[in-house]
Order: structure tokens, then sequence, then C-alpha cells
């Protein structure tokens, strides 16, 4: 189908964008790579007066390195984070997201921030964000916010950003230490959005101890969400087959699992915890130290 | 020989093209994009037409206000069926009505009083922009008061179910009786009787390019001309002239190039007299196009079976007797071939196959839902997969090797042409060879002893085969018309040479991807002695093709690639008694070859070109007695029986224990189209094909709510297979003529998607068998693996 007419602006500085959306905040959409927004647009699931694309503002491409983090422009596609090694080395998971994450195309044009001013609930980035801590950078003219990622996700496709508010960037600290990450997704045949997925981030201190855990899941509930159940089993544990069996059936704890047509509720559920124990060995794969007994993945 | 040809052999002449893998001509164009499909027309003062359908399963309309929506910019009209009379827009004819169906229930493109289906077109909104029509359609408001609605074909035939239609007492349209014999004596003889359902679920083809329409009524002519991607203009022309009361002769209907069919652009549809009517009325061309959820939910899909189906064998697994009780949802209302399919399915239910009694019921059932038609094997995937299932199911059972079970059934070479228990005649086969290939290209053997190993390291893996035959190429035309067909069977060329030597073909078949521009092209060529560049091949257009039947039932070859070799064995004969003239001597001692007759043994006799005959031919001035000027011929093929494609394809699967994901390792197809024109055309039917099959085993379904609401409506829902989702194919093929056409071709399009889904479905059945889990219908998706698995280790 072909979208209902709109106006189209396209500013050259975050100034003018940020006006732009303070005029008519509710009737207004940003527009990044559009890989959401345009087959919500050609659907008329969205049918805005003022589609304001925000691709011209070259600021938000870029990544930034400190010593301590990475600062990834909202522009930034997911096609260059997958590639930018600084990154991938340190956070392995963002590649393995980033490789299941559509298709060439998709991967092209579409954006990190998009993707999480989305919130699509069977979005791979959010998981990502969410795995790694990640802080999302958000500005409007009455000012400049940061939320962290476990505060960001609040129902379907909506975020703690406001309409007049733009995200900027997402700060990403470096790993600690002794952090392995991993992503596993299980995708739909039709869609290839995530039925299942977990990002998980495991600072392993060198007595092998377990210092803190990250298991984040999309797909599986009304927003993507860590598993406090699965964390908890994992901090302070030595990981080995049993601990991980522990996180495995505990992963699913205290999650409202949605069902569809193609995965009921229950066997989604399920998912959840094969995810968890793939992503947990992919993992400790990383750190070339595997625990005893356990298989390799198949995925 | 053309340049990038794949020859095993050298050819025995030059010109000799049947057999080779000439590369398609027509991938050029539709590689580069330079194909013109129907969307790309555009004609001038066109005008664009938005569908408003029926949001409800079943309902009354009630009203239909369209003032707000006639005074959006760029309206030109709104149409609803109030504005038509039935001389305008009448109902929509079908193709097939079975002698025992009480008539079929109307179906006016535009709903009347009624609506029965999510989709049904309502109402048409005709504008100067497609924009301004999409945008306009939003204010017509329909008001509805809902009706009860049914969308499962067996629970649609139960007392109290909600009525489809109102003039009939139940829904079932039909019961259709196959077979002989007795079936109770022989399963109380039976040492061994096995009982299974199944579901074949409705699939849709989804077809790249979704369906458009383009009308163009003449005032100054009278002539209306319809552009539409169909896979036969002339049954277009024919229904549409019924339809809105316009004669045949002055209705032109052209397909351009056609971005996939596969049976679901078979008949005439809703949009297509809308369009015509409103054109007619505007006096402007109107172009519709579908969207991709209108084609979800408006064209037809096809399967969509609930069978019972018991086998009786002997202590030896002889099969003694078949049962079979079906449930066949017809959607809706009857679409073009609709009715006929599950009969003619039910007629090779025993499939390959010597089993003397068959006890088979059909019932034809209307529903809340679209309507079912052809698609790609149409009839033969669900028989193949009712038998191929009852089978292994009774090897199981019977504590008989499968593959073993299956020689001991089989119908033997001499048997042929047989004649099996629900009426239908195969021309030619021969089972064990091909299941011979098909076992040693997968190293059955060896897979089996693999097999048992990785069992025995807790893996879940299996093997599957499914031996099929199938019917093609529609005929005889005496018997079809007794059960109520009402197409034609024959297929007609017209074949012209120009005075410059050049061959224009005129084929009364429509491609849609097939590549027949270039298999017919090589049979004509062969039969002339030409170079295949020489041969254009025409179809797709009524005022260029003047009659046909169409693409369907992968009868191109046999009935219009014979038609062609027939016309140009003609334009032979009287070039050859020409030249016979030209070179003064008698007929008989002209000698041809690549385009060169000659006097006598070549090199040595006097000789004169194809080329110089054609130009006497067109010159006719010194012609032999009573010869006609020019080389124009016609011939009409009438293929006096079907033809009996068959095959074998084995498949090995493992499933993940964790998911229930279902991965194949092998998967080998060895598949018997009779002689092949273009064995690489031949093979990439058999990979199109298997992929559908695939795509039904293990991911497709077309499902409604309970209320009849589609569940799927885009390609986020509804997974065709990526190329990803495939395996490797092994492909391979015997050679058994077809007895019934002078090519010996018996047709190669759908095979691929009829051996395929019981291969798969019985490989994973094998896996999981022996874990306690009777039974799993199609799409096999993890889920439902998984949970049966979960199930059966309770
Ligand atoms: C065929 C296909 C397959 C896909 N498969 C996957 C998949 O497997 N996994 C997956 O995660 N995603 C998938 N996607 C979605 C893809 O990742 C999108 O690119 C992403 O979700 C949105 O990024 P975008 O830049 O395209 O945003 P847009 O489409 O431009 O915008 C999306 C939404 O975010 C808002 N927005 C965008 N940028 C900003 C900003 N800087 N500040 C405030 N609001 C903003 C927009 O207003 C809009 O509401 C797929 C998309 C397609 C078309």
């Amino acid at each position: 189908m072909i979208p209902s007419s709109f106006a189209y602006a396209a500013p050259a500085t975050l100034r003018d964008a940020l006006s732009l959306l303070a005029e008519h905040p509710d009737d207004t959409k940003v527009m990044a790579g559009g890989q959401s927004l345009i087959p919500l647009l050609k659907l008329r699931l969205a049918s805005p007066a003022v589609v304001v694309d925000i691709s011209r503002l070259k600021a938000l491409g870029e990544i930034e390195e400190t010593p301590s983090a990475f600062r990834i422009g909202a522009l930034v596609t997911h096609d260059r984070l997958l590639g930018d090694e600084a990154i991938t080395e340190q956070w392995s998971l963002v590649r393995d997201a980033g490789e299941e994450l559509a298709d060439p195309l998709v991967r092209n044009r579409g954006t990190f921030g998009g993707s999480l001013a989305h919130a699509d609930p069977a979005g791979d980035w959010p998981a990502v964000a969410l795995a790694a801590d990640a802080v999302i950078h958000v500005q409007s003219q009455r000012g400049a916010r940061e939320i962290p990622a476990n505060d960001f996700f609040t129902y379907l496709f909506t975020a703690d950003i406001a309409d007049d508010e733009l995200l900027t960037h997402v700060e990403l600290a470096k790993p600690l230490p002794g952090t392995v990450t991993a992503y596993v997704k299980i995708d739909h045949p039709a869609s290839g959005y995530a039925v299942a997925a977990a990002g998980v981030s495991l600072t392993i201190d060198a007595s092998g101890t377990c210092r803190a855990a990250r298991v984040a899941f999309t797909g599986v509930a009304t927003t993507p969400l860590r598993s406090a159940a699965a964390e908890q089993t994992l901090e302070g544990s030595t990981i080995d087959a049993e601990t991980i069996q522990r996180a495995v059936d505990h992963a699913a704890d205290g999650i409202n699992v949605i069902g569809d047509g193609y995965a009921p509720v229950d066997y989604r559920r399920h998912l959840i915890g094969v995810v968890t124990g793939r992503a947990i060995r992919r993992a400790l794969d990383r750190r070339n130290c595997t625990p005893d007994n356990h298989e390799r993945p198949h995925t | 020989m053309t340049s990038g040809a794949q020859v095993a052999q050298e050819p025995a002449t030059s010109t000799e093209y049947v057999g080779v893998s000439v590369p398609r001509r027509e991938d050029f164009r539709f590689l580069t994009g330079t194909g013109t499909f129907s969307e790309d027309i555009t004609l001038s003062g066109m005008l664009y037409a938005s569908v408003v359908r029926s949001t409800l399963a079943h309902a009354d309309i009630v009203s239909i206000a369209t003032d707000a929506a006639r005074i959006q910019p760029g309206v030109v009209a709104v149409f609803t069926a109030a504005d038509f009379g039935d001389d305008e827009m009448g109902t929509i004819p079908t193709d097939w009505e079975l002698p025992i169906m009480d008539g079929i229930p109307a179906r006016y493109p535009l709903a009347r009083e009624t609506v029965k289906y999510v989709g049904e077109a309502v109402a048409v909104v005709v504008a100067e922009t497609r924009v301004q029509a999409d945008d306009a359609a939003y204010f017509v408001d329909v008001e509805y008061a809902e009706r009860p609605a049914v969308v499962d074909a067996e629970l649609a035939t139960r007392d109290g179910a909600p009525l489809v239609h109102d003039q009939y007492e139940r829904n079932t349209s039909y019961v259709w009786h196959l077979g002989t014999g007795d079936w109770d004596s022989m399963a109380a003889a039976a040492d061994h009787t096995v009982d299974v359902r199944l579901v074949n679920q409705r699939v849709h083809a989804s077809s790249l390019e979704a369906r458009v329409s383009i009308a163009d009524y003449q005032v100054g002519t009278g002539i209306l001309t319809l552009y539409l991607g169909t896979q036969n203009v002339h049954v277009v022309r024919r229904n549409l002239s019924i339809a809105i009361g316009i004669p045949e002769n002055r209705i032109r209907v052209v397909t351009p190039a056609v971005g996939g069919a596969f049976g679901s652009k078979l008949c005439l549809y809703p949009e297509d007299v809308i369009v015509s009517a409103a054109s007619r009325r505007l006096r402007r061309p109107i172009r519709w196009a579908e969207t991709r959820a209108e084609h979800f939910t408006g064209t037809s899909g096809g399967r969509d079976h609930i069978e019972q189906v018991s086998l009786a064998a002997d202590k030896e697994g002889k099969i003694q007797a078949l049962k079979v009780t079906t449930y066949a949802n017809l959607g809706a209302y009857v679409s073009g071939m609709g009715a006929g399919i599950p009969v003619v399915s039910g007629m090779v239910y025993p499939g390959v196959y010597d089993i003397p009694v068959a006890d088979v019921d059909i019932h034809g059932v209307y529903t809340n839902t679209s309507t079912t038609e052809t698609y790609r094997g149409a009839g033969r995937p669900e028989a193949a997969y009712l038998i191929e299932r009852a089978v292994d199911e009774l090897a199981a059972k019977a504590g008989i090797d499968r593959v073993e079970l299956r020689r001991r059934n089989f119908i033997q070479p001499h048997q042929f042409p047989y004649s099996n228990a629900t009426g239908m005649t195969y021309d030619s086969g021969d089972y064990e060879k091909a299941l011979d290939k098909a076992l040693e290209m997968i190293g059955w053997d060896d897979r089996v002893a693999e097999q048992a190993a990785a069992r025995a390291e807790g893996r879940i893996v299996g093997l599957g085969l499914s031996v099929y035959t199938e019917f093609c190429g529609f005929g005889d035309s005496f018997q079809l018309q007794l059960v109520g067909f009402d197409r034609a069977t024959w297929e007609q060329s017209v074949i012209t040479v120009t005075r410059t030597g050049s061959v224009i073909v005129q084929v009364g078949i429509d491609a849609a991807g097939q590549g027949h521009e270039t298999s017919i092209a090589q049979i004509v060529a062969t039969e002339l002695g030409l170079d295949i560049d020489d041969v254009e091949v025409l179809q797709g257009d009524t005022d260029v093709v003047h009659f046909g039947t169409g693409t369907f039932n992968s009868r191109s070859m046999s009935s219009a690639g014979t038609s062609a070799a027939l016309a140009a064995r003609k334009i032979l004969a009287k070039a050859t008694r020409l030249a016979a003239h030209m070179l003064d001597v008698e007929t008989d001692d002209v000698v041809y070859r690549d385009g060169v007759f000659s006097s006598g043994p070549q090199p040595e006799g006097r000789q004169v070109t194809f080329e110089e005959v054609a130009v006497e031919a067109w010159r006719g001035v010194d012609l032999p007695e009573g010869m006609e000027p020019t080389l124009k011929e016609i011939a009409v093929f009438d293929p006096p029986n079907f033809t009996s494609p068959f095959g074998v394809h084995v498949a090995a699967v493992e499933i993940d224990p964790d998911t229930g994901a279902v991965r194949i390792d092998r998967y080998v197809a060895v598949d018997d189209c009779g002689n092949q024109i273009n064995p690489q055309i031949v093979t990439g039917q058999i990979h199109g094909g298997v992929a559908q099959g695939i795509g039904q085993a293990l991911y497709e379904e077309l499902a409604w709510d309970e209320e009849g609401q589609p569940m799927s409506t885009s390609f986020m829902q509804y997974p065709v297979l990526r190329a990803h989702h495939m395996p490797r194919l092994e492909t391979g093929h015997t050679v058994t003529p077809s007895p019934v056409n002078p090519l010996g071709v018996k047709g190669v399009g759908e095979s691929g998607a009829i051996g395929s889904q019981p291969a798969v479905v019985n490989a994973v059945m094998d896996a999981v068998r022996h874990l306690g889990v009777d039974n799993l219908d199609m799409p096999l998706t993890p889920a439902k693996v998984w949970t049966a698995l979960q199930e059966a280790s309770r």
C-alpha cells in the first residue's frame, strides 16, 4: 500500500530538528533508517502529519571511543556497528546479534538508535543494550536526559522517550576485565524476528566465580527485558553445568511470556531456557574455559 | 548449437534442440528488469481503483454509505453492487460444476445482501490516482449485521453449523463417491489395518507479483481490453464475456509477463469484472493492483482437505483395500476449477499401488473463508501425501520394511495402461527403476546404518521416502466433460513462416515463468530443422492467439508442445512438396536437413534453402498443382488421456531435541516426466516444486481464527521459504515416455510439489515414531514437534 500524505522535513542541524519536533510533537514522526517506520506508514498503522528525516544530522552518525566507553551515535547503521572491530572485539554479542538482524539491505539503512527508539518487543538491539548496561541519551528543546537501558523499554513499541525528544547517542561502557558476552536468537521463519533470543554478559573473576551477570531477552514478552532470576542464579556462583542448568530452569521466572500461533506460551517459555543455556555456553566458550560435561551448542 | 547450452551428447544434427538444456530466452528480460508486467502498463487517461472489503467473515450488509468518499479529492466514482444490473455485472461463472451439485451459489463481483468471507469486495472507489483512491476508500462506511461463521470444513458439515448459503440446507455442496468393491469384507478378512486422520492444510501460492487488472473499454469500437496476469487468457475472455455481457469477439485479454501464478491465476476474479464494468461505465481505462494483504485474503489458496484414511492388507503387506473420507474446503464460493479438484484428487488416492478395492467419499464443503483453487499440484499433492503417509503407517504397524512393502504393492510395468480402483488410467510407469535410482543416490542402506548409530547417541534422526504418480495434460475430453469439467482439453498452435523464412508460433498456453518460449521454440526448431533463433513463440494475447486453453496441470508440453510439433510437421510437408516442385523431383526424393532441401543425398544434390522455399510460397506464383500460397498451418491436439509422471523423493532429517526444529540434511528427488525437452528447465521445475512442498511440510499455513478472521495477511506471518531454509537438492531422472502424445512427454511443473511433502513428513515421522509420537499434521513447526515429543515422553 501507499502511505497517506504527510509533510516532509530533512533538517540539517540538531537544533532545527528539535525545534520541528517541538512544534507538533504528537503529530510528528522522526525517521532515521525508515526500516520500521516506512512499513508502518505503508500499512497505514501510522499516519503522521509530518515526517522529520534526521538522516542529514551527520553528528549522530559517529562512533567515538573514550578510554572507558563507546559513544554510538543514533544514526550508526546496523551494518556499521557490526563492522566496528573495536566494539565487537570487546562486546562479542554485538556481532552475534548484528549478524542475525534482518538482511544486508536492512542492515545498510536501519539504525541502532532507531531500533532502540522503536522498542520492538522482538528487536535485537534492545536485548543487547540491556545485557551491556547501555545508557541511552535523549535530547529535546527542554534539555537532555540519560536513561539506563533497563528503564528504557516500557511497553509494546514504547520507550521512555517523549514525542519532542530525539535519541542522540548510546553510551556503551567498556566491559570489565573477565567479561564474556554472547547473543543467541531463534528466529521466526517468516519475519526473521526473534521468537526468543538471549543476550548475556558474564563477568568472571580469576577464581572462576561470576561477579556480574546480565541475561536479557527479546521476543518473549511485551518488552525486551532482563531475567532477574537467571542473573541471581549466576552471580556469585561458579559457572558449571549445574549452575547453567539452574539458570536455564529459572530463566523465565517472573516473566509474563507471550504466545502466538507459531510459538504458544509454554513452548516460548521453554525456548527462553534454551536460548539462555546456549548464550551462556557460547559466552563461556569465548573464555576458553568450558565447564565440565556440556555439549557444544548447536545453533 | 546455441552457445552456453549444456549437452550431454553431441546432438545428431545442429538443429536437434529437443533434449538439450538451451538457456531460457526469457531469463534476460526477467533478470535484467526489462520484462513488462501488468502493473508496468499505464494507459492515457487511466484511473485507479481501490476496493473496499468485508471486515467480517459472515454478515448481512445493512447499508453502505458512499457520500463521504465521493467528495474526496480526485474521486471519479464510488460503486457498489446496487449501481450495476445483472447485464452489466453478473455472477462469476465457474469452470467446473460437478453434475451432482445443486447448482453453484451466485457470486457477484461486488457483494449484494451478505458477505461470506473477510476480504470479499463490497465497494470500489475510482479516482485519478492510486493514492486518492486508497485515501477515499477509508471514507466508505459499511454497516454490517454480523452472523455466525464457520471456517473448518468438517465442522461445517455438522448439524447446527452456521449456514454459509441460506438457499442450501447444508454446507455440503456434494458428496462424490469413487471406487469399486466392498471395503467392509476386505477389512474383516485383512491381517493388518491402519487408520489415520490427516490434515492437508490450506496454503497460499503467494507469488511475488500479486494480481493486477487493467480494463480499457473503448466506446468508439465497443471493444474491451483487459490486461492482467493470468494463466489462460481465453478462459478469462469467455468468463468475462458471460459476466458482463460483452460478446467474446469484442473482448481482448492480454497477459504480459506474469510474476508467478502456480494455479492461483487461473480463474476469473471479482476485481477483473469490477474494473471492466467500471471502465465501461466511466469510458476510461482503470487499473487495480492488489496489495499483499488483499492477496493473502482474496486470492485463492489451495489444499485444505481433512482426510480419514484406512488401509487393509494381508499378511505380506499386500494392500487389499483403501477407504477414505475427505472433507474438502471449497471456501465461500466455487472458484474456477475449485469444485473438481478434490474429486480428481480422489482419483489418484491409490497412488502407485495395485489396490483392488477402493471406497472413497469426498465431501465438498462451503465455509466462510476465501475460495480454494488449483495450487501447484492441485489434488495430487493431497493424494500422494495421503497414500504415502498411510503406507508408512502400515509398514510400521505390520513390521514390514517400508521399501519392501512398497515394492510388493507397486503396479508393474507390464500392467500399463493401468486403470486404478478409483477410475483413473495411468499411461505408463516403472516405479522400481525410479526407486532403485533414488535409493542408490541417497545411499539408503548406509543412511539406515548411520541412523541407528545416531539414535544410539540420542540424536533424533529420520529417513523418509515417497513414491508418487500423478496426472497431467488434462484429457480425455469426453470423460472430463462427464464430470462437469467446462474447459477444453485440446490445445492449438498456429505456425506462420514469414517471407524471410523466420517462424512465428502462436500457442494457446500462457506461461508464468515456466520457460515455454524456449521449450516450444526448441520443439519447432527441431521439427523444422532451423536455428532456434529463427523461431519466435507468441502467447498471452487473445488478439494474437485466437483460441487456447491455457497453462495448468503441467499440460503445456504435452498439449501445446504437441500441437506445435504437429503444426510444424504440416509446414514441413508443404514446404517439402514445394521444394520438390522447385527442384523438379518427386517429393519422396527430397532430403531435408538443417534448413536445406536437396534433390538427393547431401551434399551432392541440387539444393534450395528453407528461406528460398518460404519466399516462393509467399510469392505464390509458381506453386504445385492445387497448393495455396504461404506457409501457415494450424494444428489442434486433443490428448486421448492424461499422462502420468511419477517419481521417488527421499529426505533425511534431524530434529533439534531442544527446540523441535527440523533440519533437512539430504534431499534426493528422482522424477520421471517422460521425454525431456529441456533438462535444465525440468530440473528447475523440480527445484521450485520441492521448495513449495517443503514450505507446506514445515512452514506454511493459511489460517483463520474461529470468527473467520485471517491470521496471515503479510510475509511477516506467512513463511514462504527463504534460500537458507532450502536443503541442497540432489536430482535425478528416469525416462519413461508417455504413449498418449507423439512427443512422449508427461509434464513436470508440479511433480516437485507432489513428491516432497510426504517425503519430508515421513522422514520426520520416522524420526519420532519410535519415541511414541503417532501422528503429526503439517506444517511441522518446531513448537508442534517439540510439544509432541514432550507429550510422548510423559
Ligand atoms: C525486512 C526487515 C527485517 C527486519 N528484521 C529485523 C530483525 O531481525 N531484528 C531487528 O531487531 N529488527 C529488524 N528489522 C527492523 C530494523 O532493525 C529497523 O531498522 C529498526 O527497527 C529501526 O531503525 P530505523 O533506523 O530504520 O528506524 P525508523 O524506521 O526510521 O524509525 C523507527 C521508529 O523509531 C523512531 N526513531 C528513529 N530514530 C529515532 C531517534 N534517533 N530518536 C527518536 N526516535 C527515533 C521513529 O520515529 C520510528 O517510530 C527489520 C526490518 C525489515 C524491513
